[in-house]
């Protein structure tokens, strides 16, 4: 039971971490109906960078946190610019293979600056001892995972739901043309939402390199699987890529220790194939066209 | 010609088979595939564990490779039916994860990163195929013989099917063309002559690891030799993965450490398919335009 609930614990954590990758794929798909292939090499790009920010050049955390939030964001951006736009008129393959390409860029560029070997960054929680919950211990680390997660879906809900930015999103979201039509400046709010969610994912990068381990093709597996959280919910639905997300990251890590840990990462494979074999819009069956 | 010339051709030789095969799923059947270093390994793998394992002769390990490799391939096919574009390119991107991961992990079987060393030479009529003597004959050979049965599908009623399939499915089935076989086959196909030059490749270096190349990067290279040269064009495609299988040689020639230059290579990879898809989408041979 102690096990259960550690296995658990661990899974609600990570599970956050692919959320806050998966409301980036979500929102893209929203106003550009792409998947964002590069979206999580952001996430990667961005704990590199409060990485380099801390430990090459001794900058206090927050400053860190900035940079890194900023960089996510232009990054968002300039990929967009770069990658997407030229090719919005385009067949779908396209912007998929120009985003392909963003991505084995970053990681290489990743890879060449700061080699292959994994890092951490230390956000000032690894000599606290972690919370015990009956039995099995919540680490600082993940403590702060998931109460940043938190925050961080709050603060989108209500960025959303209430602020003109949120609400422009939401209408391209829903039909670029109309929301062009009534003075939606369709392209702006585009770019936008990759700075947002950009933003949101260096977030996640930074929590990954303080929680976890930060390496250059770190990206490759945690976008799989946030997308797989995305297609379990319905990537257009923005809560339920969320929930999804959570689940995903729990069933991954009971199945890692109940049934194997070294075919950790293939469960999230089986179960993508399996929804999209039976359900391609998703387990909370979002046909409709909110985000 | 020196050793190390010979073994370039040859290498190059078994990129082009590998291009050639995906040509297939990409260019003709429009599956964006990026787990085509699976079918490769199943090749690979298949033939040293018949061999080294259980004694078998050279041809049946690479026939069971390719029996494995047209089973999974139609496995895969069935998501292509329902999926569009980029969920399919995510599942086939998992499913070459999954066999990698399988092949590092599976220790019992593939020895993991260890490796399987003592596949034997391959023989033609009882001749040794050495690197330097009847390698590169053989390796184009093969080559040549793709390159002529995939023109033969392409001027094929089947082949033109196909194509038609791939540049509008729904006008294809309004015709009567099914997209269940075509799909089905390009994927077939493709995994069978990858799984091939998987098992050239085991045969060739007589010793295989997890590690030898048969993860994402080896997926993302064969995707951007394709891409580069021209979906769908036989000679583009070739030419492609001539021009990028020598790039790490070129990146040799500058005198850069292993650890720049390989992802130094991948950078180049990458900003070439984000260039070819902005500036010339048809590749630099291709001829074909693709309409939305």
């Amino acid at each position: 039971m102690d096990l259960f609930l550690q296995f658990l614990i661990n899974g609600l954590a990570i599970g956050a971490v692919y959320a806050i990758v998966a409301v980036g794929y979500s929102l893209i798909y929203g106003v550009l109906q792409c998947i964002a292939f590069s979206h999580a090499d952001t996430c990667m790009v961005s704990g590199y960078v409060a990485y380099a920010a801390m430990a090459l050049l001794g900058l206090p955390l927050p400053v860190a946190v900035l940079m890194a939030i900023s960089a996510g964001a232009l990054l968002g951006v300039i990929v967009e610019r770069v990658a997407y736009r030229p090719l919005r008129h385009a067949p779908r393959i396209m912007p998929l293979i120009s985003a392909l390409g963003v991505s084995i860029i970053l990681q290489n560029a990743a890879a060449l600056l700061f080699g292959p070997q994994s890092r951490n960054i230390d956000i000032g929680v690894s000599s606290l001892r972690g919370i015990a919950i009956s039995g099995a211990v919540l680490p600082a680390a993940e403590a702060v995972i998931l109460i940043t997660a938190l925050i961080l879906g709050i603060g989108l809900y209500f960025f959303l739901k209430s602020t003109r930015i949120g609400l422009a999103i939401r209408a391209v979201a829903c039909d670029a043309e109309a929301a062009e039509v009534l003075g939606i400046p369709s392209q702006a709010i585009v770019s936008i939402t990759f700075a947002v969610s950009s933003a949101v994912a260096a977030v996640g990068g930074l929590l990954v390199a303080s929680a976890y381990d930060l390496f250059p093709t770190m990206g490759v597996l945690l976008g799989f699987k946030a997308f797989t959280a995305c297609v379990l919910g319905g990537i257009r639905s923005l809560y339920g890529s969320i929930v999804a997300a959570v689940c995903l990251g729990v069933v991954e890590n009971l199945a890692a220790g109940y049934l194997s840990s070294e075919y950790k990462d293939a469960y999230a494979f089986a179960i993508l194939v399996g929804v999209l074999a039976v359900r391609p819009q998703g387990l909370f069956g979002a046909s409709d066209r909110r985000i | 010609m020196d050793l190390h010339t010979v073994e370039m051709i040859n290498s190059a030789g078994i990129w082009a088979i590998l291009a050639l095969s995906l040509n297939v799923i990409v260019g003709y059947a429009g599956i964006a595939s990026i787990g085509h270093a699976a079918f490769y390994a199943i090749g690979a793998y298949s033939s040293a564990i018949m061999c080294v394992r259980l004694g078998a002769p050279p041809w049946l390990g690479m026939a069971v490779g390719c029996v494995l490799a047209a089973g999974l391939g139609a496995l895969i096919s069935i998501p292509s039916l329902r999926l569009r574009d980029d969920y399919l390119m995510l599942t086939t991107l998992g499913f070459g994860e999954i066999v990698y991961l399988t092949c590092r992990n599976w220790e019992s079987l593939t020895n993991g990163p260890r490796g399987i060393g003592g596949i034997p030479t391959l023989r033609v009529l009882s001749v040794p195929v050495t690197e330097m003597g009847l390698m590169p004959w053989l390796i184009w050979g093969c080559v040549f013989t793709l390159a002529g049965l995939l023109w033969a599908l392409e001027h094929s009623p089947f082949g033109r099917q196909m194509m038609a399939v791939r540049d509008n499915e729904i006008a294809a089935m309004s015709l009567g063309v099914r997209p269940i076989l075509y799909k089905l086959t390009a994927m077939v196909v493709g995994a069978m002559a990858a799984s091939f030059a998987g098992s050239l490749l085991a045969h060739k270096l007589s010793f295989i690891d997890s590690e030898a190349g048969f993860g994402l990067s080896t997926s993302v290279m064969v995707f951007a030799m394709v891409i580069l040269g021209g979906r769908g064009s036989i000679m583009g495609v070739v030419a492609g993965a001539i021009l990028l299988s020598a790039v790490p040689e070129v990146l040799r020639r500058f005198g850069l450490p292993l650890a720049t230059a390989a992802p130094l290579r991948q950078i180049i990879f990458g900003i070439l398919l984000v260039a070819i898809v902005v500036f010339r989408p048809q590749g630099l041979f291709g001829k074909l335009k693709f309409r939305e």
